[in-house]
């Protein structure tokens, strides 16, 4: 391998992906008619650069992560910005010599605060009901009791109604409110261990589905 | 509803419209940086809080893609690579062409040559773990060019290197990519040892 081939392949890229000077671009094209070696490392890497676009599996973001992002975006004390601490201020105390008074008072006491107590407790804001609407899961449709007892290796059916929910690939269980669709659908037969996917409303803190619609898989 | 509280109500409205969109594109880069789901979706939540945070400093009409994605990675080096879940990988400087003078080599010229008919056999497992074998730097690069789409000016600006970097990095890691789908071929039989 001749020098100049070492200094040619570290610009393949952008020989490949067209981010280089017209210039450059020649001068690479020309080496390559010459260079056996270089034209089937450009070749190779063009295709390793196709089979990633077209084969490389890509995975959308779980429908529980949307619903837990939104729900920590809502439930995030707002931000600890200067400007929003300032807008606050002068919210309460309009008049700009007192916002200036309590806007020292407030800074002492944030960085006491601060310094103190790294979280502050907002439970007024955690309590509010995060739901995400028009949704969907997809799991098995499985008794928790039954599940349980076949997980502790228990020989003993338990004798109250099943208690249904689906149960998806990520291990979480969500439970079905018992709205018109979702009683439906706890009370079809035959549904035990099937795979189901379920359209509603997502309350993901709570694991619990609203029922729009459902389909077995 | 206090005039403060509308806005920020507002402003939380205006973040999702914009950086929603994105999730899937940032989760999936986020898995294949993490390799492992639980992180991903908590670097993501991680992403996205931050980003809201700094709302305030994006620059409308910007590209917000690029922008959410510098996020990224510096979320993910500053938090996440510490965590090192797996022997380290060969030190990224340390790499030198798979294809050099080395004599060992020279006789495996044939993992160059690129035969698609080969590569196609190939499960689309083994293209994820070929990428995942690669050090961050380069995994990083392939990412952002291959899979995002990123041009080179934008990728420089995501992982703050000159753009002459981003070119040799990412033809070093196609080429580490290609080395090791090469050594895939031959262990599922689908290339024969001359």
């Amino acid at each position: 391998m001749k020098n100049d081939c070492q200094e040619i392949r570290e610009k393949f890229s952008g020989f490949i992906d067209n981010e280089i000077e017209p210039e450059a671009h020649r001068l690479i094209a020309s080496h390559l008619e010459h260079c056996a070696d270089c034209q089937a490392q450009a070749n190779a890497q063009r295709g390793v650069k196709d089979l990633l676009a077209s084969r490389l599996p890509m995975q959308a973001a779980p429908h529980h992560l949307r619903a837990r992002v939104m729900n920590a975006l809502r439930t995030q004390p707002e931000s600890w910005s200067f400007r929003s601490l300032l807008q606050r201020l002068f919210e309460f105390q309009p008049m700009p010599a007192f916002a200036s008074v309590a806007l020292l008072i407030a800074l002492t006491a944030g960085l006491a605060l601060l310094a103190g107590k790294p979280t502050i407790n907002q439970p007024e804001k955690r309590q509010a009901l995060a739901l995400v609407t028009n949704s969907q899961i997809e799991g098995v449709f499985t008794c928790v009791d039954c599940e349980l007892l076949d997980i502790s290796k228990t020989p003993y059916t338990h004798d109250q109604r099943h208690r249904l929910g689906v149960k998806c690939d990520d291990g979480i269980f969500w439970s079905i409110l018992q709205t018109d669709k979702g009683s439906e659908l706890s009370s079809l037969d035959g549904l035990m261990r099937r795979r189901i996917r379920v359209k509603g409303h997502l309350f993901p803190e709570q694991h619990l589905v609203d029922v729009t619609d459902y389909s077995v898989i | 509803m206090p005039e403060s509280s509308k806005s920020a109500e507002q402003k939380r409205q205006v973040f999702e419209k914009i950086a929603l969109p994105y999730m899937d594109a940032v989760y999936n880069t986020a898995l294949r940086l993490t390799r492992n789901m639980l992180d991903a979706e908590d670097l993501v939540q991680d992403v996205y809080l931050r980003a809201f945070r700094f709302f305030d400093k994006f620059q409308e009409g910007t590209n917000f893609k690029a922008w959410i994605f510098k996020i990224l990675t510096n979320t993910y080096i500053n938090r996440y690579r510490q965590k090192v879940r797996e022997p380290r990988q060969v030190e990224f400087e340390k790499i030198e062409y798979a294809y050099g003078d080395d004599p060992k080599t020279r006789d495996e010229k044939y993992e160059t040559r690129f035969d698609e008919n080969l590569y196609r056999e190939l499960f689309e497992d083994d293209i994820r773990d070929a990428l995942d074998k690669l050090s961050y730097e380069f995994r990083a690069v392939i990412l952002l060019c291959d899979i995002e789409g990123f041009s080179y000016k934008e990728i420089a600006k995501i992982i703050g290197t000159p753009i002459g970097t981003v070119m040799s990095r990412l033809s070093r890691a196609r080429q580490h990519l290609q080395k090791q789908l090469a050594e895939f071929a031959k262990r599922e039989g689908y290339i024969k040892k001359p």
